[in-house]
């Protein structure tokens, strides 16, 4: 539990349906100019810290999912924690609604992944149905990053099908969950990619992944989580342009994520005194 | 090396053959204006010219990494103020003509040379002085002042010497119909078409035999035509199209990452629109939220929306966008009508008078803009209609657009357009007194203040807060009523694949493209 | 008459002089208007180069000196090359590929013109069929050639502007010509209207009786009115190719007239105007080559053999 003083900060008591006592900007000073304008800036400790808050408040919030918990962030999870191990019980399948992940060995096949290398889905290919859909794109050294969107497509279809099965017939909402399940090879795929060493078809399919994500008005695929990660990637790469938008999008409904603006904008900044010149054009 | 870059010649070239031979068709904006680099001004320009010709630097679609195709070795050199570039070798033209060194610095002489009439040259004569060959693949490009990172400024398309008599280049050459560049295709354009043949080089391989483009007109028979399986891509979907094809499991949409919004340009040298109180009645005479849903079709309340309001020259996702600055959703007609007033004209028999005459606005827009906003023209002329003031209305093509609007050549006194950015997002010429593109000579010195402040800012906090103010005055000023920014999206048959799409260029990886049978 | 023969000679003195004066008053007007093609390429606030852009169009010395360049050159079919509208492209090689298309257009539009003069002549369309082809005559062309062009689209698609979709368009646009604006039904009952005049004449009266046909009584004396109907129908036609080509985008002189217009490609303009005016030239050398043949063979005087 962490009823956080970081950084001389109380951040309060994690509680439900709260928010943490902090304020952004961190930090604002003044640049060492003439004009001596002032700079925002924040503290990625802190927003570290928060991150935290807004768990414990979870558990707060629902106690019996603690031991579900490590396996169900695992996605999330920051190279310090430890591995989670075990399966979900039945009665936490629920927790995986709206994911895109099909069930727990999904995820430990993802753990595998960042543990052991883009290797694992070998091993996890009679186990985890992404790793099943996986395994023709994996040549034991490289990921085809053209066989993962092939597959993609292929095993939602399958849901697809297999859903119009269940079901008696076909409906509306079959499509919306059968994205989830190209989502979740597209994204799975991108890790093992990631893992292989390719950054740059790794990249591909995240972008795609990003694409199939953003399904119009209120899709219910979006991942506000993956979405920064995408965002967050792309500054890696000095492009702040995709970012902004994603920023900019997600804020209204998450308000904490103004924080990102700020870094955001100074890059942006900085990378346009470099840039080719250019002019507008229709 | 030579041998290796001959088998790598070769290899393309077999690869070309060997490959699936297939034949893109796509509908674009328009034609394009010229496949001569240095004249075209239109997005559907840089997109084609991206298909022809190389450029000396350019950032990878996904990683954004800078790379070059053409250039092997560079180095700072004069303490900042050049940079040594080796080029590669084996690089041929489409004519089959080695790439030298006197390639490159011809682009740049060019360029700099005041007998080429060419507005885009114009951005690079502020920083290069000039450029010198030191052997057959060497030069030393000069600038006229410290560049930090001058391979980021440097992203001209090189030009072949071989092909021109002298370095003043005009605009009606055949290069401009037929050019010759060191690009994945060649490309000839015809009456109603451009073809791009592929051209295997020692440093393209690309898999797609031919694109051709095409005009895309009315977007129902461009939609119907891409599901029939006659077209495979449609480079900007119309927004109401959208839904259909994002449910369609034969087409993708694509993201397309450009910086556009639209505006409607206000003639303030007309008598009857001098007065900024004018202009402010006119802001809010204009109902966003009903131009929006009836033209785009996006409801008020609907989530995600690809249409989003501005109140300056920005996009609300850009740093530079004054967030204090509301936007004006919706008509104001009552206060519309007090600032009328009080700004001297009277309204005689429900039409706005200019001491005894009525007063009649000629509408323009950029034709291509009704694919993705129908009937926009129609809807604003409806507005200020109904809010008494007479109208005619004209499209405007998109070569006219090019050389009388934008030139501050035509007599409308209201143009609808949209204005599209890169990474920079630099305003200046739209709005400076001796702004480039500066529709209709708007000038007011305060906002020229402010557009120095920014160019000559020292920080980027002053860079920011420049714009901010200048966001601030223009929402004021009203030389634009600005109207919202459009999310562009492409949409491509699924038997397309490997189509990264470039930020702004479009085309740079069209070497990975290819079309697969399912 | 005496004087037959003055008629004939202003047509073929109007019909040399036209290729020379049409593009002689375009020049004027196009330089009456605002502006110029170098200030709209590379306006002067924006690019350097707008002079030396003008030197090199000869824009920079006044109308009749771009007039007598251009002039010289054409001369010798060199028409520069595309400003604006095609820029780059060669202008001759656009005319080279644009006059055979109009030519056809033209002449299939004809046949329907051709057709409704014969089958009044002869008889074979029954006035009965006047009314409704009068009625059908008030389509406007732009309303029927904005139906044929939507039919095109529709069907073609992309291919629209291929092979087979220029067929279409040609066809379609030929049935357009021919058909709207009255231009069928003009020739049936103008034609109709000539020789029922002519018929009115006592010589045809006492032909008939003397057991001769009315036509081949009547042809030679209406043979010059209707020469020059013909000349004012292929006339109305060829304009009408103009809005015919432009809204079913055939690649006709008349769509190069009008991109060159619209973006003020002075080349292009002058040279497909130029055309133009010699097709009306040639027309007029039609009528008077046709009046010359009709007066002489009227005043033949036949041979009488001596009783």
């Amino acid at each position: 539990m962490v009823g956080c003083a970081c950084g001389g900060a109380d951040l309060g008591e994690p509680r439900a349906g709260g928010n943490p006592q902090t304020t952004l900007p961190h930090y604002r000073f003044n640049e060492q100019t003439e004009r001596r304008a002032e700079v925002a800036a924040n503290d990625p400790s802190m927003l570290l810290a928060l991150s935290e808050w807004h768990l414990d408040a979870a558990k707060v919030a629902y106690p019996q999912i603690a031991s579900a918990l490590p396996l169900l962030m695992s996605s999330w999870r920051l190279p310090v924690d430890p591995d989670a191990e075990g399966a979900l019980e039945k009665d936490a399948f629920a927790w995986l609604f709206a994911r895109s992940v099909l069930c727990s060995e999904d995820m430990l096949f993802l753990q595998a992944v960042d543990a052991a290398g883009a290797g694992a889905v070998t091993e996890w290919a009679d186990k985890s149905p992404l790793a099943a859909a996986l395994a023709p794109a994996y040549n034991g050294e490289k990921v085809d990053r053209e066989v993962v969107l092939d597959q993609s497509v292929r095993l939602m279809r399958q849901a697809q099908a297999a859903m119009v099965v269940l079901s008696g017939g076909e409906a509306g909402h079959h499509r919306p969950f059968a994205l989830f399940v190209r989502l979740g090879v597209l994204r799975a795929g991108m890790r093992m990619a990631d893992k292989a060493g390719q950054y740059r078809d790794a990249g591909i399919l995240r972008l795609e992944a990003l694409e199939r994500m953003e399904g119009g008005k209120g899709s219910v695929q979006r991942d506000p989580a993956f979405a920064l990660s995408v965002a967050a990637w792309d500054v890696n790469n000095r492009s702040p342009l995709r970012p902004e938008d994603i920023l900019h999008n997600l804020i209204p409904d998450f308000p904490a994520l103004g924080a990102a603006r700020t870094p955001l904008e100074a890059l942006h900044l900085r990378l346009n005194r470099n840039a080719a010149p250019s002019t507008p054009v229709h | 090396m030579e041998l290796r870059r001959t088998f790598l010649a070769l290899g393309g070239l077999a690869m070309g053959v060997l490959g699936t031979g297939a034949t893109l068709n796509y509908f674009e904006e328009s034609l394009p204006t010229s496949l001569n680099p240095l004249f075209g001004e239109t997005m559907v320009d840089s997109r084609a010219q991206e298909l022809v010709f190389d450029r000396l630097w350019y950032n990878d679609a996904v990683t954004n990494e800078l790379k070059s195709r053409i250039v092997s070795r560079h180095e700072v050199a004069e303490a900042g103020r050049a940079i040594k570039i080796t080029l590669k070798e084996g690089i041929t033209w489409h004519d089959g003509t080695a790439m030298t060194s006197k390639d490159l610095c011809f682009t740049v002489k060019a360029m700099l040379d005041s007998g080429t009439p060419s507005v885009v040259a114009a951005a690079y004569q502020e920083f290069i002085a000039g450029c010198e060959t030191q052997g057959a693949n060497q030069a030393l490009i000069r600038f006229r002042k410290v560049l930090p990172k001058p391979r980021a400024r440097l992203g001209f398309h090189i030009l072949p010497a071989h092909q021109f008599d002298s370095t003043a280049i005009s605009p009606d050459l055949e290069f401009s119909a037929r050019p010759t560049g060191t690009g994945a295709f060649k490309g000839a354009r015809a009456r109603r078409e451009v073809i791009f043949d592929q051209y295997s080089n020692s440093h393209h391989s690309p898999s797609v035999m031919q694109l051709q483009l095409r005009e895309g007109g009315d977007p129902l028979l461009q939609i119907r035509t891409l599901e029939g399986g006659e077209v495979q891509g449609i480079i900007v979907v119309p927004p109401g199209s959208r839904a259909d094809l994002r449910a369609s499991d034969e087409v993708t949409l694509k993201s397309y990452d450009l910086r556009s919004w639209w505006f409607v340009a206000v003639n303030t040298s007309n008598p009857a629109l001098q007065d900024k109180r004018v202009r402010q009645a006119l802001n809010l005479i204009i109902d966003r939220t009903e131009l929006r849903e009836y033209t785009i079709g996006v409801k008020p309340g609907d989530r995600n929306s690809p249409c989003e309001f501005i109140s300056g020259p920005f996009v609300q996702s850009s740093p530079y966008y004054n967030r204090t600055v509301p936007t004006v959703p919706s008509a104001n007609r009552a206060k519309a009508d007090q600032l009328l007033k009080s700004a001297g004209l009277t309204r005689v028999g429900g039409r706005w008078h200019v001491g005894d005459q009525p007063i009649t606005l000629k509408i323009g827009m950029q034709s291509n803009l009704n694919n993705e906003a129908t009937d926009l023209l129609e809807q604003v002329g409806n507005q200020l209609g109904d809010a008494g003031f007479d109208r005619q209305t004209s499209k405007v093509g998109a070569d006219e657009w090019s050389q009388e609007v934008v030139s501050g050549q035509s007599d409308f006194d209201l143009v609808i357009g949209k204005w599209s950015f890169g990474l920079v997002e630099a305003v200046n010429d739209l709005f400076h007194t001796n702004g480039r593109k500066n529709i209709f000579g708007y000038s007011d010195s305060a906002v020229d203040e402010l557009l120095n402040a920014y160019e000559d800012a020292v920080t980027d906090t002053d860079q920011k807060d420049a714009y901010h103010k200048l966001h601030a005055r223009l929402a004021d000023e009203l030389p634009y009523l600005f109207l919202w920014k459009l999310d562009t999206k492409s949409a491509w048959r699924t038997e397309v694949r490997g189509n990264v799409i470039t930020p702004y260029f479009y085309f740079t990886e069209i070497d990975s493209w290819k079309v697969v049978e399912d | 008459m005496r004087r037959w023969w003055v008629r004939p000679v202003v047509r073929i003195g109007a019909a040399l002089m036209l290729p020379f004066m049409v593009p002689a008053i375009i020049t004027g007007l196009i330089w009456a208007l605002p502006g110029d093609p170098a200030s709209l390429i590379c306006p002067p606030s924006q690019c350097k180069g707008t002079q030396a852009l003008a030197e090199r169009w000869n824009l920079d010395g006044g109308p009749v000196q771009f007039f007598s360049g251009w002039l010289s050159d054409a001369i010798v079919l060199d028409f520069g090359r595309s400003w604006s509208a095609f820029q780059g492209m060669d202008v001759g090689m656009l005319l080279a590929d644009a006059i055979p298309v109009t030519c056809m257009l033209v002449a299939l539009g004809s046949l329907w013109t051709f057709t409704g003069v014969f089958g009044a002549a002869t008889g074979w369309i029954n006035r009965r069929l006047d009314p409704l082809l009068r009625t059908s005559g008030m389509i406007p062309v732009l309303i029927l050639a904005l139906v044929g062009a939507a039919l095109v689209d529709l069907k073609y698609g992309f291919g629209s502007s291929g092979q087979e979709g220029q067929l279409a368009r040609l066809l379609i646009g030929s049935a357009v010509l021919g058909l709207a604006d009255g231009a069928f039904a003009g020739a049936v009952t103008g034609t109709r209207g000539l020789f029922s005049r002519e018929s009115k004449q006592r010589y045809v009266g006492v032909a008939i009786l003397r057991g001769e046909t009315e036509l081949a009584n009547t042809l030679p004396n209406v043979t010059p009115a209707l020469v020059g109907q013909i000349r004012a129908r292929l006339l109305h036609l060829l304009s009408g190719a103009v809005v015919v080509e432009v809204m079913l985008k055939i690649d006709g002189l008349g769509d190069l007239l009008w991109a060159g217009t619209l973006e003020q490609d002075f080349g292009l303009v002058l040279a497909t105007a130029t055309l133009f005016a010699f097709g009306s030239a040639l027309l007029l050398l039609m009528q008077a080559f046709t009046e010359i043949a009709v007066a002489l063979h009227v005043r033949r005087s036949p041979k009488v053999e001596a009783a």
